[in-house]
């Protein structure tokens, strides 16, 4: 199945792409997701951000719905997933 | 003593006296410095009553013991008074190089009474002390005066603090401002400079107190500086300042849009990103510090460079009021610097005066022009009123718990705690925020503590403050008020809140420079007593318990966005608050017995 992911602010800079769709064999969770944009773009974002745990760690992923996203949570063939930087300051 | 010069300037501006003010090592270990030593000078001085724009209100310009030191992220200082805003203590810091300059000039800080019969300035300098007229300095802007009275001293290394036309003009949120466009923002500290004809304070000079250990010091900055340029958080504010938080708060439903009744606007036309495509944006860095999150917008104008905004006023000019133009924000931010007010308690009475007119609270006769939501050069204009003090400027200079009894409306749509106007994160968004807001030592602040980095993943574990459910009350109580002590104390140090630095490395970096053997435990005692004290303070001019709340207007559920139909339930964050601290339940007024243990009782040695 396919879903499409938008990447916002700076993990879009860092990753040099705002919007990218992955293939995933079904039935797909988010993390497999996690692991494929991982697989993509390893070493294109500041090493704090390399490894899956540490992305899921400090990105919020939120589906087209408005909720967070889960690791176990099971994704839908065509959903959309934004993804911003957990960070705050200001 | 280490760490420290032991000696604060005493300035008597009426009688035109300065004197030395010793301080022993008991009382630096105790009040540490910064704002805390700011507010325990302060307590000794002042009684009910007390007219915070009259000459008894002590003005306090402080260190700490990191200022100036090798360190990291430490070129910081506080100001203290009671404040002419919320009539309760109040206190701002500023980053740039005046802290260096202020500690350099050979003392910890100054306190200054009285009022001065025509306007001066004060040069501090290696020891030296001269209180010098400023009559011709009197009516310049904050970015002018500031190269004026470098010029008039001819000392090059000055660094300048100074007020613009609103502290001259007594404005209630008027600011301190240095080093071009940084500023000690909140509470009005501006309006009591002002007050005693102060215009401003140049300091100069290279005096540095010795440290205890100098080798350990540099080793423990060495470490901080590669910590502190490795963090995540460092490389997003170094690429966007503060605004980094623009479309993530937006998403959250902490960015407040429309006077705190929506979360929901077109956050991608304000991000930092958003910035940086249409102006040629460089970073500014307070003296040594590894991140730069200083914004400058260069070529504004033709040959205008301005500073800022930060993430603050992009929010408090932008979706507050519903205006998504860029170039208003940043112009209405660089008139706020020149002027020299408070971006967040200006924008938030002006986001006021916009709901008011709405629902007829305020009428187009009144106002002289139409406020609908969007209508950014109607904010601008209202802002002009307010700097000029002209028409209904006057009154939405008197920020918005004014505003709203002037105006015969419910208090509960101000937007304020204690009469500080609330910053840019929605408490709905974030619960333990809500109980950080509602007990702040000066009123509604985000900086002590931002807890809403605490449910964004953020931790301090020798504490157990760890990342919870960011929409649940329940257990938020006792982290939120030990974090809140923590930082706290980041304004007695004097260091930075965006330095990640955990408690053993802060309270091993104390030690090294005071020569004390401090724990993790007696840090948080030090933060405790810090909090404390200011509530001893303020409950001297009525704060208690029944002032620890959430306005309706920022507290009642939202119809859209990620914090829909929810609301924090403040009252049992409270009791769990006041249980850590040690505070009577009934009353939030600390105990006897807390008071014995913070060794309180028996007020401040000065």
């Amino acid at each position: 199945m396919i879903v499409a992911v938008r990447f916002h602010g700076l993990l879009a800079e860092w990753l040099k792409v705002e919007r990218a769709e992955f293939i995933l064999d079904e039935p797909a969770r988010f993390a497999d997701l996690l692991a494929a944009i991982h697989t993509r773009f390893h070493g294109q974002t500041p090493k704090q951000l390399w490894g899956e745990k540490a992305f899921a760690r400090q990105v919020w992923a939120l589906s087209s719905k408005g909720a967070r996203l889960l690791p176990d949570e099971a994704l839908e063939p065509g959903q959309v997933i934004s993804f911003y930087l957990m960070i705050g300051g200001g | 003593m280490f760490g420290y010069h032991g000696r604060f300037l005493e300035v008597d501006l009426t009688r035109r006296q300065t004197r030395d003010l010793p301080l022993t090592e008991d009382f630096c270990r105790k009040f540490v410095g910064g704002a805390t030593m700011a507010a325990a000078l302060v307590n000794d001085r002042v009684a009910p009553g007390l007219d915070p724009l009259g000459p008894d209100n002590p003005l306090v310009m402080a260190t700490g013991p990191f200022t100036a030191s090798p360190l990291p992220m430490v070129s910081r200082y506080a100001v203290g008074a009671v404040s002419p805003l919320t009539g309760f203590w109040g206190e701002a810091t500023s980053g740039g190089v005046f802290p260096f300059r202020l500690k350099g000039s050979g003392w910890d800080g100054l306190i200054v009474t009285g009022r001065a019969d025509r306007p001066v300035y004060l040069y501090l300098k290696d020891g030296v002390a001269e209180i010098r007229d400023a009559q011709a300095f009197w009516g310049l802007d904050s970015y002018a005066v500031q190269d004026a009275l470098k010029a008039d001293t001819g000392d090059a290394e000055a660094s300048v603090a100074a007020i613009g036309p609103a502290g001259e003009k007594l404005i209630k949120y008027a600011c301190i401002m240095n080093d071009a466009g940084r500023a000690a923002g909140r509470c009005g500290l501006g309006a009591v400079m002002g007050s005693k004809n102060l215009k401003a304070v140049a300091a100069s000079g290279r005096k540095r107190p010795p440290s205890a250990d100098p080798g350990r010091v540099a080793e423990l900055a060495k470490e901080a500086v590669s910590l502190i340029s490795g963090h995540l958080v460092s490389l997003a504010l170094k690429e966007y300042g503060t605004n980094m938080y623009m479309d993530m708060g937006m998403v959250l439903a902490d960015t407040p849009a429309r006077y705190f009744t929506g979360s929901v606007f077109p956050a991608q036309a304000l991000t930092g990103q958003a910035f940086r495509k249409k102006y040629r944006i460089t970073n500014y860095a307070c003296r040594g510090c590894p991140i730069g999150c200083g914004r400058e917008v260069n070529e504004f104008k033709p040959g205008l460079k301005v500073d800022g905004p930060e993430y603050e006023t992009v929010a408090a000019f932008g979706p507050l009021v519903g205006n998504t133009d860029l170039d208003l924000i940043v112009e209405a931010n660089h008139r706020c610097n020149v002027h020299g007010v408070d971006t967040v308690s200006a924008g938030v009475s002006i986001a006021y005066a916009f709901y008011l007119f709405e629902k007829g609270g305020l009428t187009r006769d009144q106002v002289g022009f139409d406020l609908g939501w969007g209508n950014g050069p109607a904010a601008l204009k209202l802002l002009d009123l307010v700097l000029n003090q002209e028409g209904i400027g006057v009154l939405v200079s008197q920020g918005t718990l004014a505003m709203a009894k002037a105006l015969g409306r419910d208090e509960g749509e101000a937007a304020q705690v204690k009469g500080l106007e609330f910053p840019m994160h929605d408490v709905r968004s974030f619960h333990g925020q809500a109980l950080s807001y509602a007990t702040g030592p000066r009123g509604a602040c985000h900086l002590k503590g931002d807890y809403y980095n605490i449910d964004l993943g953020n931790m301090v574990i020798e504490y157990m403050i760890l990342p919870g459910d960011r929409l649940v009350s329940e257990g938020k109580g006792e982290p939120a008020a030990k974090y809140q002590s923590y930082k706290d104390l980041f304004d007695a140090l004097t260091l930075c809140k965006f330095a990640p630095l955990e408690p053993t490395r802060v309270a091993a970096m104390l030690g090294a420079l005071t020569g004390w053997a401090v724990t993790p435990e007696e840090l948080l005692a030090m933060g405790d007593r810090s909090v404390t004290l200011k509530r001893m303070l303020s409950a001297k001019f009525g704060v208690n318990r029944s002032l620890d709340r959430l306005p309706a207007i920022c507290a009642r559920a939202l119809e859209e966005g990620a914090t829909a139909g929810i609301t924090p339930d403040l009252d049992r964050m409270l009791d769990e608050y006041y249980a850590y601290r040690g505070w009577d339940p009934a009353t939030g007024l600390p105990t006897q017995a807390k008071l014995a243990e913070l060794g309180l009782t028996a007020g401040t040695p000065s």
